[in-house]
């Protein structure tokens, strides 16, 4: 059983602090949610767990089973276990679902052996007909010209076929609609098992109907600042956020403070000053 | 067909295995044939020595690029694949140029009569130092269909210049796919004309350079008719310190209402030294038309590279898989597995270095 263990997190991009502090420990059986309005670093900390170039860590660990996360690359993480359901995955064209998702099977197996071939694509055709998906998909680029939902339901299809002991979805129910909701809901949850540590990201507790967790837990300002059950999800349904703002005296739950956009000038190049 | 033990001896080991499950294979070594050409119906194969004056002046027309001096004009032999009218040709011909000689000049004319349809694959090999001049001219007559698939592998101390030319007829089509991985400084240039209503060309090229390789890529599409549909796309990857440039115009000329011009150009640097330039040109003289062009060069996508990384792939095999994808649009023309597998093979050991 895994178990991720993140303690005293900090990160930054840009110099500009994202993460302030995160203390959260994932057990395999176990699905933990976190719930936060836009800008709160949600999505930030499920970058940083899986390693994004992009954000820097300063203080802090993250281990798994013991091991220091941190120290490792992207692979070398999923290859220990994680998995990242991405908010919106990269377009590869050239490359089709069925080979990449071959390669990161293989890659993921200790002996260097090859997945045998007739087994991966029982499997995997299994998997394309649980989530109600297009039959060519294997044949398809990956992630090339999918609809939004399609995008998302295929990174279920990866962790169901790549079988992590961690697996982190970020905002996997942005841009369905509830048929796919569901789909996805029912996938995820037949996945559930006592190996499967699962934290999901979500602005709404819509994905929870679908889903259930046992813990919630409430980002603000880079920090997790309510942890409870699944009463704690009915009371942000009901009542929103606000309450636990005025509870704990926050302001802004945002972690950087929105900027107001330099106006354009429309005289000059308009396109060249907005992507200045 | 002659026997296999003939075809290996002139080929080098590395293609061994390609021999034994490719059919209609043609050998071609330092100008000669080896061995029985295949029979297939409606098609012959000839080797021509003296040259009409006709097809001189098409050279000389279409090839100021290449050095084609009277000298080695009369040491070349050239292959005729001819295919009668309204013939068929079920399977590809496959067709390869072998050379361990230092300087030769290789040529081919195919001939497609009205109605015709032939499928053909060429490879081009040779593994020493040497001066090559390929010669293909391709005659493309009313309603006939030739696709093209070519290989072209030398080596690092070789020169060659590569030229292809293509008359398309009326409601002609051809279709090249042309795959330049060779080591070798190169010269590559490939001529469509689509000279009556309705003919159509589509030139697909990759490109892969290595060490401090120059290749450049010239590519003309000259729509010559109304109705004509011309589409090119050069797909390149450049490593190390290498050198690979794209040329490709798209010609109207006045007059030739509703026809189409498409381009496009898509490059990967693998290295900071590397350099890629592509040059999309387009030379309308006509409004009624549809035209484009494109050109994407750049590093690998780090967003695409995190993503596969995030499943587990290691940066070198996702750079692989990411390089195999431009590869795509080739591979979905060559129907023959052992022949894709080649194809991985050459790209693996030309992009690792």
């Amino acid at each position: 059983m895994a178990t991720l263990e993140i303690k005293n997190l900090h990160a930054s991009v840009n110099d500009i602090e994202i993460l302030r502090g995160i203390d959260l420990t994932i057990k395999g059986g176990e699905t933990h949610a976190i719930m936060g309005p836009n800008g709160t670093g949600k999505s930030t900390l499920a970058s940083v767990i899986m390693g994004h170039p992009r954000y820097e860590v300063t203080k802090g660990t993250i281990t798994l089973d013991g091991e220091d996360v941190l120290s490792m690359s992207t692979d070398e993480r999923a290859r220990a276990g994680l998995f990242l359901g991405m908010q919106s995955p990269a377009e590869v064209p050239g490359v089709t679902n069925s080979d990449f998702i071959k390669t990161a099977i293989n890659a993921k197996r200790k002996d260097g052996s090859s997945v045998p071939l007739f087994k991966f694509i029982r499997e995997y055709d299994k998997a394309v007909q649980d989530l109600k998906m297009r039959e060519d998909l294997p044949h398809r680029f990956l992630n090339d010209g999918f609809s939004g939902g399609e995008k998302k339901r295929n990174e279920i299809l990866q962790m169901r076929m790549l079988k992590p002991s961690i697996a982190i979805l970020d905002e996997i129910d942005s841009g369905l609609d509830v048929d796919a909701l569901k789909v996805v809901g029912e996938n995820v949850t037949k996945m559930k098992n006592d190996d499967l540590g699962l934290l999901l990201i979500t602005h709404y507790q819509r994905l929870l109907d679908y889903i259930s967790a046992d813990k919630v837990h409430v980002m603000m300002q880079g920090k997790i600042v309510k942890s409870g059950g699944v009463s704690l999800m009915k009371t942000i349904d009901k009542d929103g956020y606000d309450w636990i703002k005025e509870e704990l005296g926050i302001d802004d739950e945002k972690v950087v403070p929105e900027k107001e956009e330099d106006p354009v000038l429309l005289e000059s190049c308009a396109t060249k000053e907005a992507t200045k | 067909m002659p026997g296999l033990d003939t075809l290996s001896e002139a080929l080098p080991e590395s293609l061994h295995t390609l021999l034994g499950t490719l059919k209609n294979v043609l050998v071609f070594k330092n100008g000669q044939l080896i061995g029985t050409p295949p029979d297939i119906k409606g098609l012959s194969i000839t080797l021509q020595t003296e040259y009409s004056l006709d097809e001189k002046a098409l050279i000389t027309n279409f090839d100021k690029t290449n050095t084609f001096t009277e000298e080695n004009l009369k040491k070349a032999n050239t292959l005729r694949i001819h295919v009668e009218k309204g013939i068929i040709v079920k399977e590809p011909l496959n067709i390869f140029f072998s050379q361990n000689e230092e300087s030769t000049v290789d040529r081919m004319t195919v001939i497609l009569e009205e109605g015709a349809k032939l499928s053909m694959f060429e490879y081009l090999e040779n593994n020493k130092t040497a001066a090559i001049n390929y010669l293909s001219n391709a005659r493309v007559k009313q309603g006939a269909k030739l696709t093209y698939t070519a290989l072209a592998n030398n080596h690092e101390k070789s020169v060659q210049g590569i030229t292809r030319n293509a008359w398309v007829d009326r409601l002609g089509e051809v279709q090249y796919t042309l795959a330049q991985f060779g080591d070798g400084k190169t010269a590559h240039d490939t001529l469509v004309e689509l000279k009556e209503p309705g003919a159509k060309g589509t030139v697909s090229i990759v490109a892969l350079t290595s060490a401090k390789q120059e290749v450049v890529i010239k590519t003309l599409v000259d729509h010559q008719a109304t109705d004509s549909e011309g589409t090119i796309n050069h797909f390149g990857v450049a490593s190390d310190e290498s050198f690979l440039v794209f040329e490709g115009t798209g010609k109207i000329g006045k007059g030739f209402k509703r026809s189409i011009a498409r381009q496009n150009n898509n490059g990967l640097l693998m290295s900071p030294n590397a350099r890629l330039d592509a040059n999309p040109f387009l030379l309308i003289d006509e409004y009624d038309v549809e035209a484009s062009h494109g050109a994407a060069i750049g590093q690998i996508d780090e967003d695409q590279l995190y993503y596969l990384m995030s499943r587990g792939l290691t940066r070198k095999s996702a750079e692989e898989l990411i390089i195999h994808g431009f590869l795509a649009p080739f591979q979905e023309t060559l129907d023959d597995e052992s022949l894709n597998q080649h194809l991985s093979t050459l790209l693996e050991i030309k992009t690792r270095r």
